[in-house]
Parts: structure tokens; C-alpha cells; sequence
């Protein structure tokens, strides 16, 4: 009698027998095969001139600061009509400065259209602009703070941060003591919006903790000597500061009630939840609950995030929020709140029912399981492929050494690949490896989403802690329809805050903001980009301006840009919602 | 008969071999996993014990795969516990490979698969759970939360069901069921579920956090708000809702051991629960008495909660095992420079010095003491002899600095001040602010007035901090505007008293100022009493 096969290897050669019969390549939700399909992003960065790298400082003392930056702005700073780049750097945190030191980077974009495809180009112009913020380096928020039409920017940092007034000739200005908008303690995201509805943008700052050089604490991660989290130092209160419409600030932090509320703030984004007309801010606290400040319309604020259920996560407990955006992923007309956390928890996705409550829709949307394994940081709402959903970019790096990285002895264990979900009918997918660019682990920090190729779709901005600036470029979006918007009053300043619907024959109404602030640190091209899928057509679109007014616009061009000013549409025709 | 027992003995050999077989796949040395014991980890008990064992017995994995996997086992609990969850679910797998007939080894794996957010893995350890012990209720709960967290609603609820018929007192399968009925929209069934269990634990934090959203949605907006206010979200403060989960008791022995404790207390520390620090450090010193961080930490956690006799009591017992424990010896220094022993404080530093010739503490606490009994000669000399241990010590710096000025050495308090600040360019508001009005005092009055104004500016005049107002009250005291000085010292004083927190943040901070980094010892209360004594009688000398 012959021996029998050993079952194993009898198995495996019946497998590989089947598998090569029936194994055939993945056929993806979108029918296509995944062999052919398009890469979603390329990374433009090193090609088109931005060779910016951030440095941590990593000193070996592990201070709390060095794992927390940095952010990076999409904005138009020469108005020239594409977008600009700024990076901010983080460098040493207890060195001397040096002549030398890494700096924040500005670079221009000097792209052309050649042959209908435009070659991206940026120049670094940092020298020039004047800009030397040479501290170490958090976030930036952008906004026109004195309505010249020039975007003016707001650094922070953690020490002093800073307030450079655009000169309209391609220098800044620092214009931080006669403004009024210092704060010394440790500030991480800064959002700009018009808070009291005068016609100037109020600014609004997220501070972390107390954490100083002279109070470092040696934290322990299995055995080791690691990072700290927040509650190892004293929250602090964030600020907000009115804009006097004089070239000068006023510290509101106090009567507007934000003095009593400290906190662990990182992100913040700024939209009117509750359909008031009052723009509210929402602070993604760190390990604590997060704030939903309501704006009651007499210069004071309220914290009532507890109730309208955006506090804390489904198990009643305090999430970390890094990054947090808001937008009408469901297109029922109101803006909902996306968040990212730490490994071990879900991403959050606060749905609002229009009135300001929110309830947790993190597992109901296929977004929460998927997250689990990841510490995100920035986050933003982006039709990916202009279909008319909003899908969702979040970009990964752990905060504590990460088990598997220790183990194969790498010197900064910290990289996490980073993540896409595509959202259909309010439902999401995750589709990183439709970009492999994503997969490539990364400690990702600051995000910003622009059309930075003017191709009419989103493309994004990440800064790496410890690492080289990527560049998304966005390759699928511009084979759909698309509209691009910006929205402008009469001394050309993008009109933060403003809100547009954007109606469609038998089709979802779209809602977009106009915004720069949300993401982590970060801040986004304020224009507004609607997917309209197959078919350029719609009906019209209402702008609702923050004054209360309302207009229209019905013969708009698709596929380009268009400027919407103040008081040159039309009174409405159709039912607003 | 002989050839019928046969026949049987054959067939029960067969039996038992098949069983065998089943029991003990063939695994090979080579099949299994290889877990590593990080470097970090090398000659810490009892993993290293544990670690040799599953060596040792490595080779006999043919022949003795209970055996080794129950060496894999406890391997893996002692990662479980240390939250090494790599190194844990590889040590699980080989258990499970090893002996599949356990359902010890499937329901940990499961576990830690769950927490990778390996869902789908830990959905098979745990059906493997319910193979070998059909009716084991948490393997169902972690089964129903699996699906739960993947959005699989019915098939959630289908578990929770069995599990809670199963054991009726089950509140997390009541908490699982409202979760599912919520997510359908079905309140008033959630509501009913969240009432059953809070029957069964009426403080979880997680159930009043829950009914209260409930509420919310059915309308009931006082209750609502009732409810949400007992939903503590603080980890340390908020009730847990607690799953009767016996296997995982073994994992918490794991954590008992006093290496564990310690750095359990460690956390608590640094989160600013000295409550919880306190106990857990007691817990960790009755398993091991001589453990001098434990111990040094235990007296620091005292004293932040104002223990200060407690405190020196365990100094004392670390120095009587550890007598050049030099931490402890620089802060007994500073306990009794508080407590006006000026004697008994130099002789600590002095022995602190001996005991740690290369820290520069003991010099430091010197330095204070003479520092503050006027001796600024001799105060100097110990900065100095500081900064040449460490010529990056802030304390050290902003001393000498201090000193100098106090001995009216103006140009070399300026020349050291601008090389403190040169050498921390991002050192916090109260360091800036102290050095910046330093020079200005010693370089001309209307620029230290300027230099006022523009503090004053900077700060929130509603929401001054005590040690904000306490540095205001500084500067007016070094003007010799002294009514203005009084007035913010007393502000300090009772905003102190009446927000005990923010006045030992504050205290920290001013410690932090006046020593660097050695931020020790809470702020000795009297001191504002002291100031304002001095600065009174400063203004009825100029009056």
C-alpha cells in the first residue's frame, strides 16, 4: 500500500490547483478591475519644487510638543487665481535658535496651463515675503482680517504666535502687538469667522495644554521612556478675540464665556450647527469632551455639547479629537462633524438632524471599525470624484511608539498609512488602496484641501511630523463635472461662513461652506468645489449670505470657476428649504 | 474473549489516538509563531521565567503541546498585561494552535484580537469559545459587540439575546440591546433597556450617558439632562459598566504584580489622580518595600495632595534603605527650607550633594536657602558651582541672575540674563515675563513701565490666573507702588482660597519660575501672608 499524502500538502496543491482555475484580479465596488484602475493621488510635491521637510527637534527628552505639529495652508496669497502653499515648521524645541534653523516655508505658485494641463511650479518665496516665524511652529489659519482682498495669515505656535498682514505686494507684515492677538500659552488650530456678523473676521484660538520645557514629565509607553498625553498637564482655556474693524483685536475670551471651559483643544471648525444664523464653534478636545460653543447672538457663548450629543463618543466616554471638519456629508441641508482619534478608538461621525442635535453615526456609515487601528489627525470632507457625496480623508501617526515599529528597531516608531472612504448615499467605503500613495506609513499631522491645479477637484496638502510635505494631486475628479466657486463681497475677501445650496433636477441639493478653517492646524482653500457627476447641468445656485440675505445665480458655466459677489445674483425663484 | 478484548483495546487505542489527533494537530517547532522578548523586557519577572519555559519546551511541541501551549499561555497573559498586543496574540495563536481543546487560549486571543480591531479574527477565537463552551456568556457579549461595532445590528442583538437569557443579571447585554434598538431608531425600546440596566448598576456612567440621549429623543428634556449630568466622562472619576468576565481576572493578577502597580500609579500620577496614585503606590510598596521610585513618587502624589507629614515619613523610610537617595534628600531640603529650618535644609542639600556630586540640585537648594536668608554672596557661589555641573540648568541661571541683582552687580545680571534667554527662546510667560522685568528694573523706570503696560495687556483682565496676579502684584511691589501691590497679593490670596486647584496650579508655576525644574513641593500657604506682611510694612515706611 502506498503511503497517503500528508493532508497538508495535499491541500495546498489542491488550493493552488483552484486558485489558479478561479482566482481572478478583485473587482471593486465600482465595477472596475483593480488591476486598470486609476491611482485616486500622486504625489506632485518633490516635482513641482516643494521640498520642504518638518523637523520635530526630537531632543531624546521626549517633550510634548515635538509629536504634535505641524500644520499647512492652501491659500491664494497674491491672488493670481491658484493656490499658494505655506508649511509651518516646527525645529527644536530647547535649542538656541541658529542663523540657519529651519524656518515656516512660503512658496508661490508659479504653475502654467500648457496644452489644457496645468505643469505645477512653486518657488520658495519665504525670503522675500518676510516672513520669519522662526518659533516652534503649530498651525495656520488664514482670512482676510481687514478686507483688503489680500488673505492675511494667523501663526501659532507653541510659544508666541503671531498675526502677518498681507501687503497685497507679496510681502507680510507682522503685525501681531498693534492687533492685539498674542497668546503666549501653547496654541495649536485658529480659525477665522464673523463671529458677531460686522463684516470682519473675529479669530478664534484652540489651546492645548500647560506644558512647559520647565515641566516636562518623563512619561512611560511599555518600559519606556515616551510621549505624554494631555492629562498629564493642566488644560487651558481657548480665546477669542473680536475684530474692532481698525486694524485691532479685542480679547472677547472672558464675556464670551470661555474663560471657565479649560480644555485640551487641537482642532476647531467653525459653522452655524444649530440653523440660527449665529456661527458656532466646535473645539475636538484631546482625552476630554469636546465644546460645542453656541453662539446666543449677544457677544456670548455657550458650551452645551454634552446635550446636543457631540461630547463624547457612543460609550459616554471622552474620545482624543485631533482633527475634526464639518460639512453636509447626507445633503439633508445641514452641516454634520467628522473627527479623527487615537488607535483603539473609531473615528467619529456626529450626524446633525438641523436643529444642532447630534447623534453618533460612526457604525451606522461603515466609518467606525475601520479606523480603529489608527491614530488620525487631519481630516476633511472632499468629493474625491466629484459624484456629488462627500467622502473623507483622514492622515495617520501614532502618538505613542507603535508595538511592531519598536520591535523592528526603527528610530522614529510612530508611521501609520493613511486613509480614504468613499461615501455613497451616506454611506462609506473605505477605498485607501484605490491610492497607494496613502498605504506608505507616514506620522501624518496637518491637512489642507484645495483645487491646488485648478483641474476641479481636490487635491490635498499633508505635513508630516519629522517628515517630507506630500502633495496630493487628485486624478479622478476631473473626469467627472464639476462647479467651482468663490464666493466674494465687494472688497474681494472670501465671505467665511457664507452658505450656498446648489439645486439639481431630481438630484440631492448640495450645501456647501465657505470655509478655511477645520482639518488639524491646518487651513483650506476657501473656494467651493461641487461635484455634479455625469451631467454639467443644475438648476441653480443660493447663496445664503451671513447677513441674512439671500440670492441666486442660475446661469453659471460648469467646469470652471466662477466668482460670486455679493449682490450680483438675483432674488431667489425657488422654495428654500 | 481474548481476541473480543483485543478487538476493543484496539478500537479505544484507535479512539484515543483520533482524539489525540484531533486534539493535537501536528504542530512543528517551526509552525508556530516566533515571539520575541524585546530588549526591553529582558530580565523583567516573571516574563523572562516564562519566556525560558516556552524555550525549554519548544522542542517538544509534538510531543507535549499542552504543555508548551500552556506555557504560550501564561507567556501570553504577562504581554496581555503589560499591553503588548502583538507579542500577546502571537503567543495566544500558538497556545490555541498548540491545544485547541482550550478554551482559555481562543477566548484571549479573541480579546486581543478585538483590541487590534481585528474583527473578523476575533470573531473566529471567540466562536471557537462557543464550540468547546457553548453557553459562555462574555465570548457571546464580545461576539454581539463585534458585530455591534460593524454595524451588524441584528446579528448583535441575536447575541445579546441569548447571552442575557443566559444570565439575566447580564446589564452590559441589556446596555448592547438599547445600543441596537437606538441605532434603529427605536427608543422607547432602548429607554426600556437602559431602565433594566440601570436596575442592575445604577452609577454606570455609560447607561445615564445613554438614557439621557435617549430621552433627548423622545422629548424628555429634563430627565435628559438629568441623566447626562451622572454621565462622568472623566476615566478616573466615571463608573464602568462591569461584564462578569472571569478569564480576564488572570490578566489583572498579571497586573497586580508591584512592577505593574508602579507604573499603574505612575499614570494616575501624571494625570493628577493622587488619590488613585496614593493607593496604588501603598498596593505596589506591601509587595515590594523597596521599590525607592514607588516610594519617592508615593511622597510626591502626598504632598501634591498637602500630606506634608505623610510625605516626610516616606522619604524617611527610602532613606533608611537608600540613605544616598539624593531625589529624596533635595526634596526633604526643600520641605524644611518652607518650614523656615534653614539648618535642617542645608544639611539635606548638603548631603544631597555628597550623595549625587554630578546633580546639580543639591548646589541648587543651597543656593535657595541662602537666597532667601539674604546671603547673596554665598548664593551666587552655589548657582555657579550649579551651572559648571549643568550649564543648561535654568534654575541654576535665573539665579545667578537673581543674585547678582540682589548684590546691585547690574551689568553682569544683565550680561548672564541675556544668555538665559538666548538659551531658552521658548521659555513659557512667567519665565519671559520674570527675566523681562528683571532688566527693566535694573535698566531704567520708564521702560520697567512700559514693560508693566504691556503685561497688563497681554493678560485677560477678567481672568487673571493667581500667579499672573501675583507677578503683577510683584511688579507694583518693585516700583514701591505698594497699595497697587497689596491689592493683587490679596486678590491672590483669596482667588487662591477660593480655587484651591488653581492656586496649586499656580503655586507650581511659581515654582517652576523660582527653581527651574524642580517643581517639588505645593506652594507653602503663608507665604502670600508673608509677602503682604513685608510689602505693608514696606508702605508704612515710605508713608
Amino acid at each position: 500500500m502506498e503511503p497517503r499524502p500528508k493532508s497538508g500538502p495535499y491541500m495546498a496543491i489542491v488550493l493552488a490547483a483552484f486558485c489558479i482555475l478561479t482566482c481572478r484580479p478583485t473587482i471593486l465596488d465600482s465595477g472596475m478591475v483593480s488591476t486598470s484602475s486609476p491611482e485616486i493621488f500622486i504625489d506632485a510635491a518633490a516635482d513641482s519644487g516643494l521640498d520642504f521637510h518638518h523637523e520635530n527637534g526630537a531632543s531624546g527628552h521626549y517633550y510634548f510638543c515635538e509629536i504634535v505639529g505641524s500644520g499647512c495652508a492652501f491659500f491664494d496669497f497674491d491672488n493670481d487665481g491658484d493656490l499658494d502653499v505655506y508649511l509651518v515648521q516646527s525645529g527644536s524645541a530647547d535649542a538656541v535658535p541658529e542663523q540657519d534653523a529651519p524656518m515656516d516655508k512660503l512658496y508661490r505658485n508659479d504653475g502654467v496651463l500648457d496644452q489644457g494641463v496645468f505643469r505645477l511650479s512653486f518657488t520658495d518665496v519665504t525670503a522675500s515675503s518676510g516672513i520669519k516665524a522662526s518659533g516652534y511652529g503649530m498651525g495656520v489659519a488664514t482670512g482676510d482680517v481687514d478686507n483688503d482682498g489680500f488673505t492675511d495669515l494667523y501663526l501659532t505656535q507653541f510659544g508666541a504666535n503671531s498675526l502677518w498682514r498681507n501687503m497685497g505686494d507679496g510681502s507680510f507684515q507682522d503685525i501681531t502687538e498693534q492687533a492685539g492677538v498674542n497668546d503666549l500659552r501653547w496654541s495649536t488650530s485658529a480659525a477665522f469667522f464673523d463671529y458677531d456678523l460686522d463684516g470682519f473676521l473675529d479669530l478664534f484660538v484652540v489651546n492645548y495644554t500647560d506644558f512647559r520645557l520647565t515641566n516636562n514629565k518623563d512619561c512611560v509607553n511599555e518600559g519606556e521612556l515616551d510621549y505624554c498625553g494631555p492629562l498629564s498637564y493642566q488644560p487651558i482655556t481657548d480665546s477669542l478675540f473680536r475684530n474692532r474693524g481698525d486694524g485691532t483685536f479685542e480679547n472677547v475670551s472672558g464675556p464670551a464665556g470661555f474663560l471657565n471651559s479649560p480644555s485640551t483643544g487641537l482642532g476647531v471648525v467653525c459653522a452655524d450647527f444649530n440653523n440660527d444664523g449665529w456661527q458656532d464653534i466646535y473645539v475636538a478636545n484631546d482625552k476630554k469632551p469636546n465644546h460645542l460653543w453656541l453662539n446666543l447672538g449677544d457677544g456670548r457663548f455657550e458650551n452645551d455639547a454634552l446635550f446636543r450629543g457631540n461630547a463624547l463618543d457612543a460609550q459616554g466616554l471622552a474620545e482624543a479629537s485631533m482633527g475634526v471638519d464639518a460639512a453636509d456629508f447626507d445633503n439633508d441641508g445641514d452641516d454634520d462633524l467628522f473627527m479623527t482619534h487615537l488607535a483603539g478608538e473609531t473615528n467619529t461621525l456626529y450626524v446633525n438632524d438641523g436643529k444642532g442635535y447630534f447623534k453618533d453615526y460612526s457604525v451606522n456609515t461603515g466609518l467606525g471599525p475601520a479606523s480603529f487601528a489608527f491614530t488620525a489627525f487631519g481630516c476633511a470632507f472632499l468629493d474625491i470624484d466629484n459624484d456629488g457625496w462627500q467622502d473623507i480623508i483622514s492622515v495617520n501617526g501614532a502618538v505613542k511608539a507603535v508595538e511592531s515599529l519598536k520591535l523592528n528597531n526603527e528610530p522614529f516608531p510612530y508611521a501609520q498609512s493613511d486613509q480614504l472612504f468613499q461615501n455613497k448615499n451616506s454611506s462609506f467605503t473605505e477605498i485607501s488602496h484605490k491610492a497607494s500613495i496613502l498605504a506608505l506609513p507616514t506620522v501624518s499631522r496637518g491637512l489642507a484641501i484645495g483645487d491646488v491645479d485648478n483641474d476641479g477637484d481636490a487635491d490635498a496638502l499633508v505635513n508630516d511630523n519629522n517628515g517630507q510635505v506630500r502633495l496630493l494631486i487628485n486624478q479622478v475628479g476631473q473626469n467627472s463635472n464639476w462647479l467651482g466657486i468663490r464666493i466674494s463681497g465687494s472688497g474681494r475677501r472670501d465671505m467665511l461662513g457664507t452658505r450656498l445650496a446648489i439645486h439639481r433636477l431630481n438630484l440631492p441639493t448640495q450645501w456647501r461652506r465657505v470655509r478655511t478653517d477645520a482639518s488639524y492646524l491646518s487651513a483650506n482653500d476657501p473656494r467651493i468645489l461641487i461635484g455634479l457627476g455625469e451631467s454639467p447641468d443644475f438648476e441653480s445656485v443660493t447663496v445664503f449670505w451671513l447677513d441674512g440675505s439671500v440670492e441666486q445665480w442660475t446661469d453659471l458655466p460648469a467646469n470652471q470657476y466662477s466668482t460670486l459677489v455679493k449682490g450680483g445674483g438675483t432674488e431667489p425663484s425657488l422654495d428654500i428649504p | 474473549m481474548i481476541r473480543l478484548i483485543s478487538a476493543r483495546l484496539a478500537v479505544m487505542m484507535l479512539l484515543a489516538f483520533t482524539s489525540w489527533q484531533c486534539s493535537n494537530p501536528k504542530v512543528e517547532a517551526t509552525n508556530l509563531s516566533v515571539v520575541p522578548l524585546p530588549d526591553t523586557l529582558m530580565g523583567r519577572q516573571p516574563l523572562n521565567d516564562l519566556s525560558e519555559t516556552v524555550k525549554r519546551l519548544l522542542p517538544y511541541a509534538k510531543k507535549k503541546p499542552v504543555l508548551l501551549a500552556q506555557a504560550f499561555g501564561e507567556l501570553g497573559n504577562a504581554y496581555h498585561a503589560l499591553n503588548y498586543m502583538g507579542l500577546a496574540r502571537d503567543c495566544y495563536s500558538n497556545a490555541n494552535l498548540l491545544d485547541p481543546q482550550e478554551y482559555r487560549w481562543a477566548y484571549y486571543l479573541g480579546k486581543v484580537q478585538r483590541s487590534l480591531g481585528n474583527f473578523e479574527a476575533s470573531d473566529v477565537a471567540f466562536q471557537n469559545v462557543l464550540g468547546l463552551r457553548t453557553e459562555y456568556v462574555p465570548a457571546m457579549v464580545w461576539i454581539a459587540e463585534n458585530a455591534f461595532d460593524r454595524g451588524l445590528y441584528e446579528a448583535a442583538e441575536e447575541q445579546y439575546k441569548n447571552a442575557s437569557r443566559l444570565d439575566v443579571q447580564c446589564a452590559k447585554c441589556l446596555y448592547g440591546l438599547s445600543m441596537v434598538a437606538s441605532a434603529q431608531s427605536r427608543f422607547d425600546s432602548a429607554a426600556t433597556f437602559l431602565q433594566m440596566a440601570l436596575d442592575l448598576q445604577p452609577q454606570a456612567s455609560q447607561l445615564h450617558y445613554n438614557m439621557g440621549l435617549v430621552l433627548r429623543e423622545l422629548g424628555d428634556m429634563d430627565r435628559a439632562r438629568k441623566h447626562l449630568a451622572l454621565a462622568e466622562s472623566h476615566p478616573a472619576r466615571r463608573v464602568d459598566l462591569v461584564l462578569n468576565d472571569p478569564l480576564m481576572i488572570a490578566i489583572q493578577a498579571v497586573q497586580q504584580d508591584a512592577l505593574s502597580l508602579e507604573h499603574m500609579a505612575q499614570k494616575a500620577l501624571e494625570r493628577g489622580d493622587y488619590q488613585e496614585a496614593i493607593a496604588t503606590y501603598r498596593r505596589c510598596l506591601q509587595l515590594d518595600a523597596e521599590r525607592p521610585d514607588a516610594r519617592f513618587n508615593l511622597a510626591m502624589a502626598l504632598l501634591r495632595l498637602g500630606r506634608r507629614e505623610l510625605a516626610k515619613q516616606e522619604l524617611n523610610i527610602l532613606l533608611s534603605h537608600k540613605p544616598d537617595h539624593a531625589p529624596s534628600l533635595v526634596l526633604l531640603g526643600n520641605l524644611s527650607r518652607d518650614e523656615s529650618q534653614t539648618d535642617a535644609a542645608l544639611v539635606f542639600f548638603q548631603r544631597a550633594v555628597l550623595a549625587d556630586p554630578a546633580g546639580p540640585k543639591g548646589d541648587l537648594g543651597m543656593a535657595d536657602v541662602f537666597r532667601y536668608s539674604g546671603q547673596y554672596l554665598k548664593a551666587l557661589k552655589h548657582y555657579q558651582s550649579a551651572a559648571v555641573i549643568d550649564p543648561a540648568d535654568h534654575h541654576a541661571k535665573l539665579g545667578s541672575v537673581i543674585s547678582l541683582v540682589l548684590l546691585r552687580q547690574y551689568d553682569q545680571a544683565i550680561s548672564k540674563l541675556d544668555a538665559c534667554l538666548a538659551a531658552f527662546p521658548g521659555s513659557s510667560l512667567e519665565t519671559w515675563l520674570t527675566a523681562r522685568l528683571w532688566s527693566t528694573m535694573v535698566a531704567s523706570t520708564p521702560s520697567y513701565h512700559l514693560n508693566l503696560t504691556q503685561f497688563l495687556a497681554a493678560c485677560s483682565k477678567d481672568g487673571l490666573t493667581v500667579f499672573e496676579m501675583e507677578t503683577l502684584a510683584m511688579c507694583y511691589a518693585s516700583l514701591e507702588q505698594f497699595s497697587d501691590a497689596i491689592r493683587w497679593q490679596t486678590k491672590a490670596r483669596d482667588s487662591a482660597a477660593n480655587q484651591p486647584e488653581s492656586f496649586e496650579s499656580a503655586a507650581r508655576r511659581l515654582n517652576d519660575y523660582q527653581q527651574g525644574r524642580t517643581c517639588q513641593e505645593p506652594w507653602n500657604n503663608n507665604e502670600f501672608e508673608l509677602v503682604l506682611h513685608s510689602w505693608t510694612n514696606k508702605k508704612g515706611q515710605l508713608n
